[in-house]
């Protein structure tokens, strides 16, 4: 018995990394039904298949079912993604492509900083209020004690420190967890957008070529 | 928008204006794309689906009521017009300067 759908973890950046894998994972049978980081595939006949990607983000789901009908109208199947978007060409009326000039290409890039910007930004205003009004922040990491609320804990002395600074541990740690997820998150986010930034600029100066 | 930051315009953009004298939805106008241009102008969908986008926030084309909520209409609007009149002359002046030295 052999199985019909394949899980695989994957991360990509580059789109046009991304569509050659994705095609040649086609050209071996395996059509994309979800997409990454953890993509699924579905059996499919090998072969014949031109997939595409386009990197969208709706606000609205009317625009979304749209752009869809709109997508479907001139030849493309939409199989999965609500941001990054798989496309199959239908029809040989498409010429087999999404985008016909190198710009409108490239602004897939354009698109994608937006929207990884604008997490950034979320995890840029948690960073500065987490832990506000209850007497640590981010800063507090530098200085962990903070991260105990037990009045006068570290005054304490022998069994009395030890049962109250047990029992808030794990209270501690999960505040301490809390004010590094959005600093760290936020350094993440910079440094992806940097690489797209870089892979936007790679791609308009294939166009000048 | 400053007009002398949409001119001139590029030929997508110039294409779509021209279909668009008359409403359509989006597959219709990569249709007439192809038609107007006897198939040599061969519009992609997702450069014509972008390019609506910039158009609609410059204001040169606006939407159309429709009877078919998933397929929008659009139609040039009056300063899409104008764009489009001045962007003509501009590449007459550039045709008239060309001739003779051609």
């Amino acid at each position: 018995m052999s199985k019909n759908t394949l899980t695989k973890v994957r991360s990509f950046l580059d789109l046009d990394a991304e569509e050659a894998w994705i095609n040649r994972m086609a050209a071996d049978g395996w059509l994309i039904t979800r997409g990454g980081p953890i993509y699924r595939f579905a059996r499919t006949e090998p072969g014949g298949h031109v997939i595409r990607l386009d990197y969208r983000l709706h606000d609205r789901k009317a625009n979304r079912e749209e752009y869809l009908q709109f997508m479907a109208d001139s030849g493309w199947r939409h199989l999965a993604g609500k941001s990054k978007q798989y496309f199959e060409s239908t029809h040989p009326e498409t010429g087999g492509e999404l985008f016909s000039d190198q710009e409108s290409r490239s602004q897939r890039y354009l698109r994608m900083i937006k929207t990884f910007s604008a997490i950034l930004l979320w995890f840029v205003y948690f960073t500065w209020m987490y832990g506000k009004g209850a007497g640590y922040s981010v800063g507090t990491l530098l200085n962990p004690r903070g991260f105990f609320l037990t009045p006068g804990l570290w005054q304490m002395q022998g069994f009395q420190f030890q049962r109250h600074f047990y029992f808030e541990l794990p209270f501690a740690m999960m505040r301490g967890l809390g004010a590094a997820i959005w600093p760290i998150g936020a350094v993440i986010l910079a440094i992806l957008i940097v690489r797209i930034a870089l892979l936007l600029r790679a791609s308009r100066q294939a166009a000048a070529l | 928008m400053n007009r002398s930051k949409l001119l001139p315009l590029t030929e997508t953009v110039y294409t779509i204006l021209l279909t668009l004298t008359e409403p359509a939805h989006g597959y219709a106008i990569l249709q007439r794309v192809h038609e107007l241009s006897d198939g040599d102008i061969r519009m992609a969908a997702g450069t014509l689906y972008g390019a609506l986008e910039t158009l609609m926030k410059n204001k040169l084309i606006q939407r159309v009521e429709s009877d078919d909520p998933r397929r929008k209409v659009y139609v040039i609007s009056d300063f899409g017009r104008e764009i489009l009149r001045e962007d003509t002359e501009r590449m007459r002046r550039m045709i008239s300067l060309a001739d003779p030295e051609l």
